[in-house]
């Protein structure tokens, strides 16, 4: 079967973009919610995008891995990224909102999320913002944060902590920005 | 966000592919290193991330007896260009001493990482000492030695105390390239041991916090680099002159050089003395690049100043400017 147009650009008016525009989809969350989308946002998400194609989907597409809060957000990035006349850089804007008001455990939800979707943009944001968080700061803050616990002896810890001694220097302060 | 034995460790929910993606968004060594030892997964999984950037935070110049017992003229002249030549690196940011294994090259941090692809190294600051006023921005392509250097030089208006609106001319100008491709191949010289121990390395960049000077190696650069490395080494240690050690040798060039005395810059930012130098080797039959021509220069420009900002502006006006062609011999 032949690919369609992935991302129809240009301003004369694709027929097919203009009827991915007015169907909707439903989307299915794990625990049971429903959600309606145009079709159009909803391909964004390469994953669904194929489901459309294959025909698979006969109205509701379950997504049996995201759960309802999460696929909310999602839908909210989708819909913003499908929008008409959203400039490049308001698009960015919104992303750096939109991840940057997530808390630590939402980031996670929302990048498993956009990799099982295959959102490309949601994914490269969420990491972007996690690994922005982690930058300059200490051990503990990262143990804290990320709910890990250490699985090495204090003797190996003091050791690892020698050898790369110079890389303790110039760490952040553990309070959170 | 509450923590507590409820909650689960975060980084467990990611499999490996997607959690080294975002150690290479990390990228930041020291924190890399640091996170080593937060759990075993981290200590596993740090040394595969492929995308890595060093900060250096301090150059200890190489030792003050090297310029003084040179007494020759270009060391004469280049001595008050430099602030350094690197030759030892700081990673401490306080620049005391650590009593532990301090590492003092890039090779020696990196050699914990096993897989890296694109590398970054960031340097504290430029190595051109200048005049109040002036700016010299360059970017430059290496294999095992020069492929091809762009030079935008210029004064800022605002600082032109001095009566030599103009940019000091030729003479000055000629100085000002040759600074830059001193700078750069000393920049490429310090990478050698990176290149040929980092197997997987395929990008490589080497700028300042200034951002004066960009060295880039891309993978044909790095492969050409490697095969050559033995040779490249014997030449390296024939000669003794302090300008030429720590460095790689320039080959012979072509300069094509562009000026205006003025350019206005939208936004009101005014350059004097304003210099374009698209360097690039010449074969030893004379013969120059093919891509030498005039029109190759738009897209090596391109390459270095992108298409936006008071730089990109700059040099696409420069590039309407008669050039002129200059030729060096190797040195």
């Amino acid at each position: 079967m032949a690919r369609k147009n992935r991302n129809p650009v240009g301003k004369n008016v694709d027929p097919e973009a203009q009827k991915k525009k007015t169907r909707t989809l439903t989307l299915k969350s794990s625990d049971g919610q429903e959600f309606s989308i145009s079709e159009s946002a909803a391909v964004l998400s390469i994953a669904i995008e194929n489901m459309v194609e294959d025909d698979c989907a006969g109205g509701v597409i379950p997504l049996p891995l995201v759960d309802g809060g999460t696929l909310a957000r999602v839908i909210t990035y989708l819909n913003k990224h499908a929008e008409d006349g959203a400039s490049d850089e308001e698009k960015r804007k919104f992303d750096e909102e939109f991840v940057s008001g997530m808390e630590m455990g939402v980031l996670f939800d929302v990048v498993l999320a956009a990799n099982y979707l295959d959102i490309r943009g949601l994914l490269r944001e969420v990491r972007r913002r996690i690994a922005d968080r982690m930058k300059n700061k200490s051990v503990e803050w990262v143990r804290k944060t990320f709910h890990i616990e250490s699985d090495f002896t204090p003797e190996e810890e003091e050791q690892m902590k020698k050898e790369f001694a110079w890389a303790w220097e110039g760490v952040d302060s553990d309070v959170d920005d | 966000m509450a923590s507590g034995p409820d909650h689960p460790d975060l980084f467990d929910l990611l499999p490996d592919p997607i959690f080294l993606l975002i150690l290479n968004r990390v990228s930041d060594i020291m924190t890399l290193l640091r996170c080593r030892s937060v759990s075993k997964r981290f200590n596993t999984l740090v040394p595969q991330a492929d995308t890595l950037l060093l900060r250096v935070d301090r150059v200890i110049s190489a030792s003050d007896s090297a310029f003084n017992d040179s007494l020759s003229f270009l060391s004469t002249l280049f001595k008050s260009l430099f602030t350094s030549l690197h030759h030892l690196l700081s990673f401490s940011p306080s620049g005391k001493l650590i009593e532990a294994r301090s590492p003092n090259s890039p090779s020696e941090i990196l050699r914990d990482f096993d897989a890296i692809k694109s590398l970054r190294i960031e340097l504290p600051s430029g190595d051109l000492r200048l005049e109040k006023g002036t700016s010299i921005k360059w970017v430059a392509r290496f294999g095992k030695t020069l492929q091809s250097c762009v030079i935008l030089a210029f004064r800022n208006s605002g600082d032109s105390s001095n009566d030599n609106a103009g940019g000091g001319g030729l003479k000055m100008r000629v100085v000002w390239t040759i600074s830059a491709l001193i700078a750069a191949s000393a920049r490429h010289y310090m990478m050698a041991d990176v290149v040929n121990e980092q197997h997987s390395l395929s990008h490589l960049v080497v700028n300042d916090r200034d951002n004066e000077g960009t060295v880039i190696m891309d993978k044909d650069g790095m492969r050409e680099f490697r095969e050559s490395s033995e040779d490249a080494a014997e030449e390296i240690n024939s000669s003794a002159v302090w300008w030429r050690n720590n460095r790689t040798t320039v080959p012979a060039v072509g300069m094509r050089m562009r000026h205006e005395p003025k350019l206005e810059i939208s936004g009101g930012m005014v350059m004097e003395g304003a210099t374009l130098v698209v360097v690039r080797p010449v074969h030893d039959d004379g013969r120059r690049n093919e891509a030498a021509d005039h029109g190759g220069d738009d897209g090596l420009v391109a390459a270095a100043f992108g298409k936006e900002g008071v730089y990109a502006e700059a040099v696409e006006m420069l590039l309407k400017s008669r050039s002129y062609i200059l030729e060096m011999n190797s040195f």
